[in-house]
């Protein structure tokens, strides 16, 4: 049905059954072009008309009128008994011989002259693949070969039934397929890239670099000035600290001066000493002055925020955050860990990935020297080798090099 | 791959058919059966015609009694003696079909109905009738209003 | 040349344009003709065309003459049974007293006919049942199926007892040869089987149509089957020569029914606005309806009061007298309740033995049963108006 919208087939030729009438009315196209060329008019005449007539061979007018036009009451009678009778007897006749056909005999044997000719199907069998292959087309019977072709006698050419309007045609269309998920010919967007001659630059805001440029300097900026605080502050402070220092030492000194000048009262030197003493022996029994800077920092933190923070707290505190005093290498540490203490800075896995191979190559790797003297031990010295390494003095396992023979009697 | 599937415009046409090897399979439906053909023994209808010889009927395996009585029997049947036959069966028809629309009595604002359950039709013949739509048939319709509630 | 009487010749006078370019077309030919002297047989065709079978005389003829009246149809029943759309109908032809009915629900169904109730469901396609046919001969149904099967059902056993395999695909009709032991079956793969009813052997293979066939039907006398296809075209068949005797291409588009006329050597083929009457056994036209606005007619029946009913695709329903091709009353079916609007169409139909009732298969799955009107009468209801020239003549 929708067949007849699709376009013509490719390859086949279509149907045939006009070709007659086709190459007539080519012809009659011809001679009517010849026609004003041509002086001998009545020949084309006649000729045309006779094609007229091979044309129309088929088609008399008659078949386009109603035969019960002129009488509506024509006599169109049932057909008599002895027809009927007559058409089943012919036609059980000719079934009758159909079914009892029988096959096509084996061996047919004509004489044609002096000569025998004998056709003989061989018997085969039906399931076997037959010798003949299937090749190119398959011979169908045309049984109207003898006969004229059928001419269609309705008008074909008739404009209200091929002229369809566009709009019907629209409510008809049917979109190509484009799917979601399939792209089996491999079609792709045309991407445009902005230095394409002639194609659009689609621009992208200059903002977003602009922003996220922004973002990184404002970053780098914040972090060297946080750097440079930090710094200013730890110098300073460092100042404070020495400050401070070189103050008690020049106390202390001032106080050994006294001492070894007067006898001085013992109270508030003490005292002082003891506070002193106290904190630095807490501190100098460990050896770290690192750490004094962190407790005098955190005491500090403490009274500017108002907080009351024990000593315990802030020692404790303190005591965390300190390094000690021997560092040892961390490999150390890690030596049982991963037992290849020398390892390629690029390794990232401890243990090898195929362990078996590499206990095989290890283990199980015969050691030849000791082969050849279980070798020897068991079968004693009748063994091929054993003799020729005993003449050679050397254990030699590659391919046997000749020497030039030498006669004993040469030797000796 | 869907892009390889096609629509089948063409059917396949029974006239260029292979020839059928013949094989050891015997389907179950095509083994003998049924070798006998029954063939019917009432009496031939006769076609309204006037002559013995346009009798379709040839076989000779029926018993036609193709006398002249009952040909004549069968052609007297005129058209005037249907149509009344016809009118007859009609009337009878319509009679049966003829349902007398019930028109309540007019009482004025009292017939008028809101609230109260029996007055106008609660139309029960709408549970027989038939519609060809099955969603919107009453079966369907009870059904969902019990499940969806 | 005789002269008409004035009301004659004042339609002819109404007319006259058409008549013209015949007249003039004739001339030219004979002008032809009578200018090459060799051409013999040509001039006398054309002379004898124009004594005898001239415009004029047969515009006077038929104008001269009254088509017959019918009372008109009226929708009797609706039966609601089926679950797919009603494909094929078929009357018990001996007793009159059933009718089966053949559906895309793949079953088959047989109804009473006086009451209308359903007797019997017969399920055994696996595909939606396309034709049925009762045999006069034999206690035997055939139906034709999308499965590509033929099925034999005794319905003495109410079961199906023969399968004919052997179709390509779908088979869409299915008919019993009148005098011998034989079914012809047609259907997608475009070729006529013709099986054996015993041996369920496919004994006639006519090839010829090249396009689905949608109807064939049995006759007893040579052609002895008359085929219709998607192709167009009518084959009348020789079987014994295992080809077609002749073929019919006036139709432009699928045929899509044919009706075999029950007291006349004739039969009508139906394409769309166009169904056209033939005689057999030659084939050649008898009559061109009066159908040029039905649309596309699935089905035809012929009443053996000369009424033919064509059935179309949309619900239109058109009763025409069968001798003059007067389209005598047009109507529309009224699908059920609960159909939606395109649920309106006719597939098949029948007349049942007597003649005096109609069933109608249709897309709405019901069944509908039209009686003549007995009220209806020459006076009262005259039905369309004769319009002569509407059909005469069609290319």
């Amino acid at each position: 049905m929708f067949s007849s919208q699709l376009p013509p087939p490719k390859y086949s030729k279509g149907d045939d059954s006009l070709k007659n009438e086709k190459e007539l009315i080519k012809a009659k196209i011809l001679l009517q072009k010849k026609n004003g060329s041509d002086d001998n008019r009545e020949t084309i005449s006649d000729e045309l008309d006779s094609i007229h007539r091979q044309i129309a061979s088929n088609v008399k007018f008659e078949d386009f009128i109603p035969l019960r036009q002129r009488n509506f009451n024509i006599e169109i009678p049932l057909p008599s008994l002895e027809s009927i009778q007559e058409t089943q007897s012919r036609t059980l006749h000719f079934l009758s011989k159909l079914q009892n056909r029988t096959e096509t005999p084996r061996d047919t044997v004509t004489k044609i002259g002096n000569r025998e000719i004998r056709m003989s199907t061989p018997v085969q069998d039906p399931l076997q693949l037959s010798r003949f292959k299937r090749t190119g087309k398959i011979y169908t019977p045309n049984l109207d070969q003898n006969e004229t072709p059928t001419t269609i006698l309705h008008d074909s050419s008739s404009g209200k039934s091929s002229k369809i309007s566009a709009e019907e045609r629209e409510k008809w269309k049917i979109p190509t397929l484009v799917s979601q998920w399939k792209n089996p010919n491999g079609y792709t967007v045309a991407r445009v890239i902005g230095n394409g001659e002639g194609s659009e630059i689609k621009e992208i805001n200059s903002g977003f670099s602009d922003l996220s440029e922004a973002l990184e300097k404002a970053d780098h900026d914040a972090k060297i000035r946080l750097q440079e605080k930090h710094e200013l502050k730890r110098l300073a402070y460092e100042r404070e600290v020495e400050a401070k220092e070189t103050k008690l030492k020049q106390l202390a000194e001032n106080r050994r001066k006294r001492i070894e000048e007067r006898g001085v009262s013992r109270k508030e030197p003490l005292r002082v000493e003891k506070a002193e003493s106290k904190a630095s022996t807490n501190t100098s029994t460990k050896g770290n002055s690192g750490n004094k800077i962190l407790i005098n920092k955190l005491r500090d933190i403490a009274k500017r925020e108002g907080r009351d923070i024990s000593e315990k707290v802030i020692l404790g505190a303190a005591e965390a955050t300190r390094t000690p005093a021997v560092n040892y290498d961390s490999r150390l540490y890690m030596k049982g860990a991963a037992s290849s203490a020398r390892r390629h800075e690029e390794q990232l896995y401890d243990n090898p990935l195929f362990v078996q191979q590499s206990i095989d190559s290890s283990i199980y790797r015969t050691d030849y020297n000791k082969l050849d003297d279980q070798i020897e031990s068991e079968n004693g010295s009748t063994d091929v080798m054993s003799k020729v390494r005993k003449e050679t003095g050397t254990v030699n396992r590659g391919p046997i090099e000749f020497t030039k023979a030498v006669k004993k009697e040469d030797k000796d | 791959m869907s892009t390889s599937h096609r629509p089948q415009l063409e059917s396949r046409s029974g006239a260029k058919a292979a020839g059928y090897t013949s094989t050891s399979i015997e389907h179950a439906r095509s083994l003998p059966g049924h070798k006998t053909i029954k063939y019917r023994v009432t009496e031939p209808d006769v076609i309204r015609s006037e002559d013995e010889d346009k009798i379709m009927i040839a076989d000779e395996n029926q018993k036609h009694k193709n006398t002249e009585d009952t040909v004549k029997k069968v052609v007297e049947t005129n058209e005037q003696d249907t149509t009344k036959s016809l009118i007859k069966i009609s009337k009878e028809q319509r009679a049966k079909y003829s349902v007398s629309k019930p028109v309540p009595k007019n009482k004025g604002w009292r017939s008028s109905t809101t609230f109260s359950r029996n007055r106008n039709d609660k139309s029960k013949g709408e549970k027989d009738e038939y519609v060809n739509n099955i969603t919107k048939s009453s079966y369907h319709q009870d059904f969902i209003r019990k499940i969806t509630k | 040349m005789a002269t008409l009487p004035t009301h004659l010749q004042q339609e002819l006078n109404d007319h006259k344009a058409t008549l013209k370019n015949f007249n003039t077309a004739t001339e030219d030919i004979l002008q032809k003709n009578m200018a090459t002297s060799k051409s013999l047989a040509v001039r006398e065709t054309s002379a004898a065309s124009f004594d005898n079978h001239s415009a004029l005389e047969r515009r006077r003829q038929l104008f001269m003459q009254k088509p017959k009246w019918h009372a008109s149809w009226k929708l009797h029943t609706v039966i609601n049974g089926h679950l797919g759309w009603v494909r094929c109908v078929a009357t018990d032809c001996v007793s009159n007293k059933w009718f089966v009915t053949g559906s895309n629900d793949t079953t088959i169904k047989v109804w009473d006919m006086s009451t209308n109730k359903l007797k019997l469901t017969l399920a055994g396609h696996a595909m939606g049942v396309r034709g049925l046919a009762v045999s006069k001969r034999h206690p035997y149904m055939f139906s034709a199926s999308e499965d590509k099967l033929v099925k034999c059902w005794d319905l003495e056993k109410n079961a199906a007892i023969r399968d004919y395999y052997g179709h390509h695909s779908g088979v869409h009709t299915v008919a019993i040869h009148p005098t011998l032991d034989l079914i012809a079956s047609a259907g997608r793969d475009s070729v006529v089987k013709l099986w054996d009813i015993r041996t369920k052997e496919a004994v006639v293979t006519l090839v010829g149509h090249k396009g689905p066939i949608n109807k064939v039907y049995c006759l007893p006398v040579d052609p002895q089957i008359v085929s219709c296809s998607t192709d167009a075209t009518v084959i009348l068949w020789d079987i014994i020569a295992g080809k077609g005797m002749k073929t019919l291409t006036h139709h432009k588009r699928n045929v899509r029914d044919l009706a075999l006329h029950p007291n006349e050597f004739s039969f009508a083929s139906a394409c769309t606005d166009d169904i056209r009457s033939w005689r057999l056994p030659e084939g050649s036209l008898l009559t061109n309806f009066a159908s040029q606005e039905t649309g596309i007619i699935n089905t035809l029946s012929i009443n053996e009061d000369g009424v033919l009913f064509a059935g179309s695709d949309n619900g239109a329903m058109s009763f025409y007298d069968y001798k003059s091709g007067h389209l005598y009353q047009s109507t529309m079916t009224r699908a059920t309740k609960g159909s939606l609007e395109s649920e309106k169409g006719i597939l098949t139909s029948t007349f049942d033995k007597s003649g005096f009732t109609l069933i109608t298969g249709e897309t709405d799955k019901s069944i509908k049963i039209w009686k003549q009107s007995v009220e209806s009468n020459p006076t009262d209801d005259p039905g369309l108006p004769w319009n002569p020239m509407s059909s005469s003549q069609r290319f």
